[in-house]
């Protein structure tokens, strides 16, 4: 079996996770989704995507995350890692139900674009390290805003159904409001302190060889960055609130995804094989 | 089927088949209840009993091969010095496969005065652990019980017949759970000491809702008030200024014109750094202008939405009866069968 098929496989029982949640969800019961069975159907698809990802791995001889689909994978990965690892702490109703969908989601998204996985040279990152750990560390916090953009979600529709009064169906399960402004809270912060790690780790090789430095994707990586700072600033200030923060916290990981575009661009760059050789060399 | 020559059989009153004053009148102690098991014990043809005993039911389970409600109707009148001439009709007595579907209905709520309520299950559970405890429990009725006890647990979890809440405290509960999570150091202020407010008051701290405040025009309503809900009270003049600190704001003034503006609330959440504010309007006319609703972290509910969601509740209850009530006797019938 290939280590995308691994994946694959992942996916699917993500899936099946979800459609279990969901049909728990809108029978007529008034039972919550079966926590245990979900868990279960998640931790397996997690061991599944991590055989996958371990699989790539080795044969790119580094972290996988090398090309669109591995950057995809990676970040999917790591959002159901943070569900296992901080569902049982935070005790979020419908967590598990939304961690699988959006594993699920950007899995099928990497998966749709035939040239997303397009194979690349062993070392894309020059077999260095310290960009690898960059790299990672930066795909992991980017899971952690993934799982934010989640329990932001879950705030603006348990918002809406306060506000407007719809309180059946997926509504009365959800998490209260402060709970959710509370997770919201802590998981910027931490999203914030993991991303900034990477940046350091990142700066430590830019500052020692500027000439294969993507401008492009440098003011990309650092707008996120200052955007991921500036917000959890003003959420310790008290500046943003409520709804807005939750939009905001949306927009945040949005952007992260949007700024891996110059992030792909610049490995095409001549500047990146010019790093990857004054590295090898 | 029963054991030959032995008779499943219910006998007991509830309030269906009793008023108020009647079930005050003829609520037995525990040790009456006890007696009562000794006398079942004492009488040859009864097997087994179980005793179920609450606020709005009495009832006495019982394998026997004869009809036992004079004895118990004989028993309740003298222990509560009535004459059994006038007890008797009020009380309803069953056999066989009717006491399955009757206990049945019962453990899952069906048969209680609040719809679909959760506590007689417990009691149910109470009642059997109690007889089993004392040794009065045979074969027949211990299986009839624990199929009752799944029942009852099968008709809470797999119907909405216990769905939503279906009084305007409960309703409002469950909206400040929503809002607030635990309601534990959650902080409330009552405005207005009518009935309507100290309801959701009292069901506000029935949650575990422990920091009350209670103000009116009316100092002496406001300290009754204060003292049955074991809250502090604060001069109607000064309640504005207590509200910044409040997360929760009953209202329930006789107040002809809104005592809450926009205005006023905007300053309020400056001042509590935008954290929900819980607003209940119980007034008539209404005591919050309604535009306050629409302004960031306020969740704000007039008497009007709180009886929709109460009464959209008690729809959904009363719709899952029916199908309860198949699958109950469906299951009665099965076990009687199999007894």
């Amino acid at each position: 079996m290939t280590d995308a098929q691994w994946m694959l496989y992942a996916a699917v029982i993500y899936t099946i996770a979800i459609i279990v949640a969901t049909y728990a969800i809108f029978r007529r019961e008034v039972r919550p989704p079966p926590r245990i069975l979900i868990l279960a159907l998640i931790v397996v698809g997690f061991i599944l995507h991590s055989i996958g990802l371990y699989g790539r791995g080795l044969s790119v001889k580094g972290c996988p995350t090398g090309n669109p689909f591995e950057v995809l994978q990676f970040i999917s990965w790591s959002t159901i890692l943070i569900y296992i690892c901080t569902g049982s702490v935070f005790r979020i109703t419908l967590l598990g139900f939304f961690s699988a969908s959006l594993a699920t989601l950007l899995s099928i998204l990497s998966f749709i674009p035939q040239g997303w996985d397009h194979p690349y040279g062993v070392a894309v990152f020059g077999g260095n390290p310290l960009i690898e750990a960059h790299v990672s560390i930066a795909l992991f916090s980017y899971g952690v805003f993934g799982m934010l953009m989640i329990t932001s979600i879950m705030y603006l529709l348990q918002n809406f159904s306060l506000k407007h009064k719809h309180l059946r169906g997926l509504f009365r399960l959800l998490p209260s409001i402060l709970q959710l402004d509370i997770v919201n809270q802590r998981l910027l912060y931490i999203g914030s302190t993991v991303f900034s790690f990477s940046i350091i780790i990142g700066s430590v090789h830019w500052f020692e060889h500027w000439e294969s430095l993507s401008l492009f994707k440098l003011i990309a990586t650092t707008l996120v960055w200052l955007a991921a700072l500036c917000l959890s600033f003003f959420r310790l200030k008290q500046l943003i609130h409520g709804p807005r923060f939750a939009i905001a916290c949306i927009l945040l990981f949005l952007s992260a995804l949007f700024a891996l575009w110059p992030v792909e661009q610049s490995r095409k760059s001549p500047s990146a094989e010019k790093s990857v050789a004054l590295f090898i060399r | 089927m029963a054991p030959t020559g032995q008779l499943l059989f219910v006998v007991g009153c509830n309030h269906e088949s009793t008023h108020l004053e009647f079930r005050e009148r003829m609520e037995l102690s525990h040790e009456d209840c006890e007696r009562l098991y000794q006398k079942l014990d004492q009488t040859p043809y009864v097997k087994g009993s179980v005793i179920l005993k609450t606020c709005n039911r009495f009832e006495v389970y019982a394998t026997t091969n004869q009809d036992l409600s004079h004895e118990i109707i004989e028993f309740v009148a003298e222990s509560t010095g009535t004459d059994p001439a006038l007890i008797g009709p009020s009380f309803y007595r069953q056999t066989d496969s009717a006491v399955i579907a009757h206990l049945f209905r019962v453990s899952s709520g069906l048969n209680s005065q609040l719809l679909g309520e959760t506590e007689i299950l417990g009691q149910v559970k109470s009642a059997y652990r109690d007889a089993s405890k004392r040794g009065s429990v045979e074969k027949t009725l211990h299986r009839i019980f624990q199929k009752a006890l799944q029942t009852g647990k099968w008709a809470r979890t797999a119907t909405a017949i216990g769905q939503g809440q279906v009084s305007l405290g409960n309703v409002t509960v469950d909206l400040a759970e929503r809002i607030y999570g635990p309601l534990k150091g959650v902080s409330t202020l009552v405005i207005g000491s009518g009935e309507i407010g100290r309801d959701v008051a009292k069901a506000l701290t029935s949650r575990g809702v422990d920091s009350l405040t209670v103000t009116s025009r009316n100092l002496e309503k406001a300290q009754k008030l204060a003292f049955e809900i074991q809250a502090e009270t604060v001069p109607f003049d000064h309640w504005k200024e207590k509200l910044p600190d409040v997360d929760i704001a009953i209202f329930a003034t006789s107040a002809p014109l809104p005592i809450l503006q926009t205005s006023d609330i905007q300053n309020i959440l400056a001042k509590r750094q935008f954290a929900p504010l819980f607003l209940v309007d119980l007034a008539m006319p209404r005591n919050i202008e309604h535009q306050v609703g629409e302004l960031e972290s306020v969740f704000l509910y007039n008497l009007e939405e709180l009886s929709k969601i109460a009464n959209e509740n008690r729809a959904l209850r009363q719709a899952e009866v029916e199908r309860c009530e198949i699958e109950l006797r469906q299951r009665a019938t099965y076990h009687w069968e199999r007894l």
